[in-house]
């Protein structure tokens, strides 16, 4: 049985050909699979650079998806480890890209995975100036600006 | 020059969109101290989180020291307008008079709050549940673990104001008796979780109240309450949504008044710890009838044996997760290896400690 080829189109112009098994894990792009097999399916607001990732993910997300829902344990922990990596190898401006995308594409995984690693980033900060550096923010607050929203605010810290 | 400037600019705000984008995204995944750091981060990041109620759902203030006037701090604050859920659960600090000055202060800002917690604050009474449910008409779930000052009055109040409980939880409010029963029997008859752990003063009488009008219950708790006898436990059978059943301590518990219980087909989490009445017979009934069980504790039981196990695997072996056995001499085979064998989904093998 021949396998179903699909051809997606970022939108600065590279083509990603994928099988139905990647496609069918977007919520958005999995009606395509009537329609569009042969054909060049643009993808209009995801660049090459996210794209590729995103088809990244969902080849290595085929063999468990698609299998039944008892697979073994250490394949679970494998995948959980591939994941981990792919994650935290990229730079958050990478991450925020990824998130709108699968947000867009609605790949409900790949989504969690990266506002996950976000939320981590922020965990980690011990505060709002560590906030600011790690996401590379420069504060408009003036001084009393920024004293009146800590007041505001000060019943939530200890 | 000046193309460039312009360039920068609108990267920059492209990049402020794709970080409030984001962060609005993320922002419900984090915990509340987090989401407000943020706030401190830009203006224009506070100034977009705050337009989105629905990030602002919740007040977390659990074991926070001086609660009471965080609580009226943040209910101070417009954006917290919409609160659907306050959590006080174990902090110190709470007082009746917190409670009487968010009614006087605040009396809007809890026109959408559907979840109360209440656990362990010890020092409110009667008075303070009176004030503050006097301001949440769309009250759905409450609770108020280990509050021995709550007498029936509090209920009074509770069905005066709160017409929508679902999900009540009085476990350790020692003070309630069988008038609070009847209260919450005429009032809710949507409700769907009752938890009256510890609530030693309710008689058969106060619990036959509950079991004939609340029709829905799925979650039933009478954990360590030893003095109610069959003729309340054979109505449970009334009870055709029951999913979860507590009776830890059930020392009346007959055979026949679980084989009533049994009739609650749909029942996936059983406690039978202590009911030291109960035999093979009983549990049989349980097995024959009550197909999707999870989870069952036969603590301390020592007039069951294999039997009844046997009788178990047969019809709950695909769905049964945790069986504690412990302490029940009557059953020879029951080493971990003996039970997976009959069980082949056990994880959990100790319920009571």
């Amino acid at each position: 049985m021949t396998k179903e080829m699909f051809t997606l189109k970022s939108s600065d112009g590279f083509l990603f050909v994928v099988d139905e098994a990647v496609v069918h894990q977007s919520v958005t792009l999995s009606p395509m699979v009537q329609d569009c097999a042969g054909r060049e399916y643009p993808i209009n607001n995801v660049t090459g650079k996210i794209l590729n990732l995103v088809v990244e993910y969902c080849k290595n997300h085929v063999v468990v998806d698609g299998g039944d829902s008892s697979s073994s344990s250490s394949s679970g922990d494998a995948l959980k480890k591939w994941d981990d990596e792919f994650i935290t190898q990229m730079d958050l401006s990478t991450v925020y890209d990824l998130i709108m995308a699968a947000n867009y594409l609605i790949i409900k995984g790949l989504f969690d995975l990266a506002c996950q690693r976000v939320a981590d980033e922020i965990a980690a900060c011990k505060d709002h100036e560590e906030i600011r550096a790690t996401l590379g923010i420069v504060s408009d607050y003036t001084a009393e600006e920024e004293a009146e929203v800590l007041k505001e605010n000060e019943w939530a810290f200890d | 020059m000046e193309s460039k400037k312009v360039m920068e600019e609108e990267e920059e705000m492209w990049r402020r969109e794709i970080v409030t984008s984001v962060m609005r995204i993320v922002s419900t995944r984090l915990p509340q101290r987090d989401l407000i750091s943020l706030l401190l981060v830009s203006p224009w990041l506070y100034r977009t989180l705050v337009s989105y109620p629905s990030i602002w759902l919740n007040i977390d203030l659990r074991e926070r020291t001086n609660a009471g006037d965080r609580l009226l701090a943040a209910l101070s604050l417009p954006r917290y307008r919409q609160v659907k859920h306050i959590n006080l659960e174990f902090s110190q600090g709470v007082e009746d008079s917190h409670l009487q000055l968010v009614k006087s202060q605040c009396h809007d800002a809890l026109s959408s709050l559907e979840c109360l917690n209440l656990n362990g604050c010890q020092k409110i009474s009667d008075s303070g549940i009176e004030a503050i449910t006097s301001i949440c008409p769309k009250l759905k779930v409450i609770s108020i673990y280990w509050n021995v000052r709550v007498t029936d009055d509090c209920i009074r109040h509770l069905v005066k104001n709160c017409r929508n409980i679902i999900d009540l939880n009085l476990s350790g409010c020692k003070s309630i008796t069988d008038k609070g029963m009847q209260l919450v029997a005429e009032s809710y008859q949507d409700l769907e979780s009752l938890n009256i752990t510890r609530c030693v003063k309710i008689t058969d009488d106060g619990l036959l109240h509950v079991l004939h009008k609340c029709s829905s219950l799925q979650t039933l708790n009478l954990y360590a309450l030893s003095g109610f006898t069959d003729e309340a436990y054979k109505k449970i059978s009334l009870l055709a949504e029951l999913r979860f059943l507590d009776l830890c301590g059930a020392q009346n518990l007959s055979d026949e008044g679980l084989g009533h219980i049994a009739k609650c087909n749909k029942l996936e989490s059983l406690n039978l710890t202590w009911c030291v009445r109960i035999t093979d017979a009983g549990v049989i009934t349980i097995a024959n009838s009550c197909t999707s069980l999870e989870f069952l504790s036969l603590f301390g039981i020592v007039g069951v044996t294999d039997r009844c196990l046997e009788a178990l695997s047969h019809t709950c072996s695909a769905t049964l997760t945790t069986l504690d056995v412990n302490g029940c001499i009557g059953i020879k085979r029951r080493s971990r290896e003996e039970l997976l064998q009959m069980f082949p989904r056990l994880i959990c093998f100790k319920v009571h400690s």
